[in-house]
């Protein structure tokens, strides 16, 4: 099921740390994952992860560091900092009241 | 001829006003695209496909490049190459001045051994003004070296007496305490002895009755100083003053006649 | 190693920055700024009580063949002594120049030679004019001959208590005529008979000596009165000096 764009927008920094949350990953590997979690649900452009990272690593949320990969390339790893993961942390908080008010109207709305 | 893929991150840094960062964004994305385009072949598409499909997953290039271009800012950009550049040239300035360690520059780390390794020992003779403590202490005599301080001359019928000076002040040294070493005004046995200043010729006058500095060792507060005295025989006493000071360093040799 | 984002990396490097210049400012040796920073420089090395600056003048000059420096030199007292010394000014502060002129100082008034100009200052409010008479003495001769020159200087008034005194310096003409010694200028009959011959040396090879020279400074009131005479020195390397 395709979810619609402007439904997304306003959580891909919460996907994003959530994702660091649990690991360090490079850029195409939290595509691949976010794409494995959500059983392909969430399909970002690709591209647009980049300036999404950058501006985390900016505000101090995910700092990044360069590491060679198994196959001997050099990656920019992302990983959650202690500021990002509060952040996330308020995030959550703030999406799971936003979900529980939004349940509460559409399921007042079908019980009506 | 250029690749789909260059020309579309060429469009994404064009959007990317801050042109340092660019071979940093697209070795990223390329790292990305290339990667998502193996994992195309390992699923057994053809090339050509794989590569069609890996760019067109990147997304639009200027929408990318231009949210890119808003982390990016160029101000912190050219502050941050800005600060790079101002320590590397401190730096290399400041390796520079601690090699070259000539009269003008004070290696810090020979500053700092020295005030640390600094010691009086309890023999030497004490005298103190409202910032200066002096103490002094004598050294055995032995056939005078020149200012050079190498072998003595065959002939050589001088004498070469050395005092230690240990000074601390309360405040930092400059490149020397010039007045308090050249206004010494030192006597041995009765005999005034003046400085012997450089006369031109490298070599200081031929006859004694005289002093020189020996070698120093400057710390920030603290230095240690050879006082040199270019004598005939060998003293008995020596007593070290100063004009501005009312204090009086003694120095005495026993059993010398 | 976790990295710092752009921002807190740029104002470590400017911390950093701070802390590399405090600590090239350090190895110079907290060198002074101002004239008011030289004076206390110069009375903590010398032993001396407050300075109170007297004249400074700025002069932009070549130390070498590549580049220019700004010079300050001060003439200075504390009570009775009087002192003049130069710095040679850069980027990171001032530092007495060692080869050039090391402060000089004398009980009642002082002098110094450098380059054509020899400074005089003293308790000289009360001139008008004051003259300085220079005189040095020619080497024996073979038959025990002596003699000596004396150079008579006309002082001009810097400020109330500094006068300078300038004094010939282009002998280059002079070299390879025949000049009789009582028409060479002061330096060059300095350079004559003060070049002694290097000792243990091969023959040709000479040094110069560096003598005090008499120098008398006396003052003049209005009426052409002489009011006092001061009996300072110069050195001859001061009177060679070119600046």
């Amino acid at each position: 099921m395709k979810i619609d764009k402007s439904l997304m927008s306003g959580s891909t920094t919460l996907l994003v740390l959530s994702l660091l949350s649990g690991e360090e990953m490079y850029g195409y590997q939290m595509i691949t994952e976010l794409a494995r979690r959500s059983n392909h649900v969430f399909d970002l452009k690709e591209g647009t992860l980049y300036p999404i990272l950058h501006g985390l690593e900016a505000e101090g949320l995910v700092s990044v560091r360069e590491k060679k990969s198994p196959e001997g390339r050099t990656r920019k790893y992302y990983r959650i900092t202690r500021k990002g993961g509060r952040a996330l942390d308020a995030r959550k908080e703030e999406w799971v009241a936003f979900r529980e008010q939004v349940d509460a109207v559409v399921n007042s709305a079908s019980l009506a | 001829m250029r690749s789909n893929f260059q020309i579309w991150v060429n469009a994404v840094c064009e959007q990317v006003r801050f042109r340092p960062d660019h071979r940093s964004i697209e070795f990223e994305l390329r790292d990305h695209y290339e990667e998502h385009v193996r994992d195309l072949l390992r699923l057994g598409r053809p090339r050509e496909l794989a590569e069609e499909r890996a760019l067109e997953a990147m997304g639009n290039a200027q929408e990318v490049g231009r949210a890119l271009n808003k982390v990016h800012k160029p101000w912190l950009g050219w502050l941050w190459e800005v600060s790079r550049l101002l320590v590397l040239l401190l730096a290399l300035l400041l390796a520079w001045k601690v090699w070259q360690n000539d009269s003008n520059t004070r290696s810090l780390t020979a500053l700092t051994w020295n005030q640390l390794t600094w010691s009086v020992p309890a023999s030497a003779g004490h005298a103190a003004t409202d910032y200066l403590d002096l103490w002094l202490a004598s050294g055995e005599p032995e056939p005078y070296a020149g200012t050079y301080w190498e072998d003595p001359l065959p002939d050589e019928s001088r004498l070469q007496v050395p005092l230690i000076l240990w000074v601390e002040t309360q405040d930092v040294f400059h490149d020397n305490l010039e007045g308090l070493y050249q206004r010494l005004e030192i006597t041995a046995d009765g005999q005034s002895l003046p400085w012997g200043r450089y006369t031109g010729d490298g070599e200081t006058p031929l006859e004694s009755g005289y002093w020189l500095y020996g070698p120093a060792k400057r710390g920030w507060t603290r230095c240690c100083d050879q006082i040199v005295l270019v004598l005939d025989g060998p003293p008995q006493r020596v007593e070290v003053t100063h004009p501005r000071g009312n204090w009086t360093l003694t120095a005495e040799w026993e059993g010398m006649s | 190693m976790r990295h710092w984002n752009r921002g807190k990396k740029t104002v470590r490097n400017f911390l950093l920055a701070l802390l590399l210049v405090f600590l090239i400012y350090a190895s110079q040796g907290f060198p002074p700024y101002t004239v008011r920073g030289m004076c206390r420089q110069v009375q903590h090395d010398y032993l001396l009580g407050e300075l109170e600056p007297l004249y400074v003048q700025r002069d932009w000059r070549h130390p070498s063949a590549n580049r220019y420096k700004r010079y300050t030199t001060v003439a200075a007292r504390c009570g009775e002594t009087y002192t003049i010394f130069r710095y040679a000014d850069g980027l990171l502060g001032s530092h007495r120049d060692w080869s050039d002129l090391s402060p000089v100082f004398g009980e009642g008034a002082v002098c110094v030679a450098r380059g054509g100009k020899i400074y005089a200052a003293g308790p000289f409010a009360e001139a008008a004019t004051a003259v300085a008479v220079v005189r040095a003495e020619k080497p024996p001769a073979p038959n025990g001959n002596v003699g000596c020159r004396e150079f008579t200087l006309e002082g001009e008034r810097l400020v109330d208590q500094v006068f300078v005194f300038p004094y010939e310096t282009d002998y280059s003409s002079f070299e390879g005529e025949h000049m009789g010694e009582e028409d060479l200028v002061l330096p060059a009959v300095v350079e004559m008979w003060y070049r002694k011959p290097a000792p243990n040396a091969d023959p040709g090879l000479y040094y110069f000596e560096n003598k005090d020279l008499p120098c008398t400074v006396t003052l003049y009131s209005e009426t052409g009165e002489a009011l006092e005479t001061f009996d300072l020195t110069v050195t001859t390397e001061g009177i060679r000096s070119w600046w």
